[in-house]
């Protein structure tokens, strides 16, 4: 039987970059705050990961960056979404839905079979 | 506000960070560092976790390194390829080790400086530029020292107009004993400059980071 902790990790691999998007969304967040949000919904385990996966999305062109001036010093760097990126959690929000749709519905069917 | 064990601290942390990513392009590593640091900063001076907490939230150096490895062999995008070094790399016999050939390996016929020049570039604790000054400071070490201060013309009668005359006395009284010294001891200072710095950066213990969190790779 396959451990729930792969099964997790493999379908975390899949949509976070999207997460990340959808976290962002059309305002501009922080780092910390980007990190804090996956890890209360239990989608980020090591919140040093994100950064690797920042800096892709900003090569990407997916999210570009911006600096705020912050009352504890120094200036703080803001992440927004580009269009490109926009565009992107656009196709995933649609994709997501037929496809998590599909699975509900072949699991509801197995469910359905074995009683 | 941190005080100087949790600097200290922290700086380990991001020093074992660095070495870890070094084998990335250097605009890369930099970026993910930039982050990093910003991201310990701001969740210190919001004070609701310690410093430990903050780090072990993070994850491994390697949980890190490893996150670029997955976007690389999941994607394909052209990214740049990183490879996983072995951990025995990144231990600090290696870097004793190192150290010891660096500056002693020219005794061994000249082939152990560069074994240790191999080892050298090979080990993960010491950045680019770190690993550059190891390897000119100096060519062979404590051996290659002696050679070039032995080159070198210190006394007026290895001046091509001397040539004919009896035994001159050095430029300066002393100077070639003490010059030769001062240059035997460039690659010590080096040596012992190259074993602190990879010692200190030594990666956070396995147990922290799996008692706090598991591995996003437990593949």
């Amino acid at each position: 039987m396959e451990p729930t902790g792969t099964i997790s990790t493999n379908l975390r691999k899949g949509v976070l970059e999207y997460c990340v998007l959808a976290m962002i969304g059309n305002g501009e967040m922080y780092g910390l705050d980007i990190a804090n949000g996956l890890h209360g919904q239990g989608l980020l385990t090591s919140e040093g990961t994100l950064y690797p996966l920042l800096a892709r999305l900003r090569r990407n062109g997916q999210v570009e960056t911006s600096w705020r001036e912050s009352s504890q010093g120094a200036p703080r760097r803001y992440y927004t979404l580009t269009a490109t990126g926009r565009e992107s959690l656009t196709a995933f929000s649609s994709v997501w839905n037929e496809f998590h749709q599909s699975v509900i519905n072949i699991l509801n069917s197995a469910i359905g079979d074995s009683r | 506000m941190m005080n100087r064990r949790d600097e200290q601290e922290v700086q380990q942390y991001l020093s074992a960070l660095e070495a870890r990513l070094s084998q990335l392009p250097t605009d890369q590593s930099e970026e993910i560092l930039f982050g990093v640091r910003e991201h310990i900063t701001e969740a210190v001076s919001r004070g609701d976790r310690p410093v430990s907490e903050v780090l072990a939230s993070l994850g491994s150096p390697d949980d890190v390194l490893a996150e670029m490895v997955g976007l690389d062999d999941g994607r394909k995008s052209g990214g740049v390829r990183v490879t996983t070094t072995p951990r025995w790399r990144s231990t600090s016999p290696w870097v004793a080790v190192t150290v010891v050939l660096l500056a002693f390996g020219g005794f061994l016929l000249g082939v152990g400086w560069f074994a240790g020049l191999a080892c050298l570039w090979m080990g993960t604790r010491w950045k680019t530029w770190e690993k550059v000054i190891g390897t000119v400071l100096f060519p062979g070490g404590v051996l290659g020292a002696l050679y070039f201060a032995r080159l070198i013309p210190w006394r007026a009668d290895l001046a091509p107009e001397a040539m004919n005359t009896g035994p001159v006395e050095p430029v300066i009284p002393g100077l070639p004993l003490t010059a030769t010294i001062l240059i035997m001891i460039i690659p010590l200072i080096m040596a012992g400059y190259l074993l602190v710095a990879g010692l200190l950066r030594q990666p956070p213990p396995a147990t922290a980071s799996s008692a706090a969190l598991p591995s996003m790779l437990h593949n």
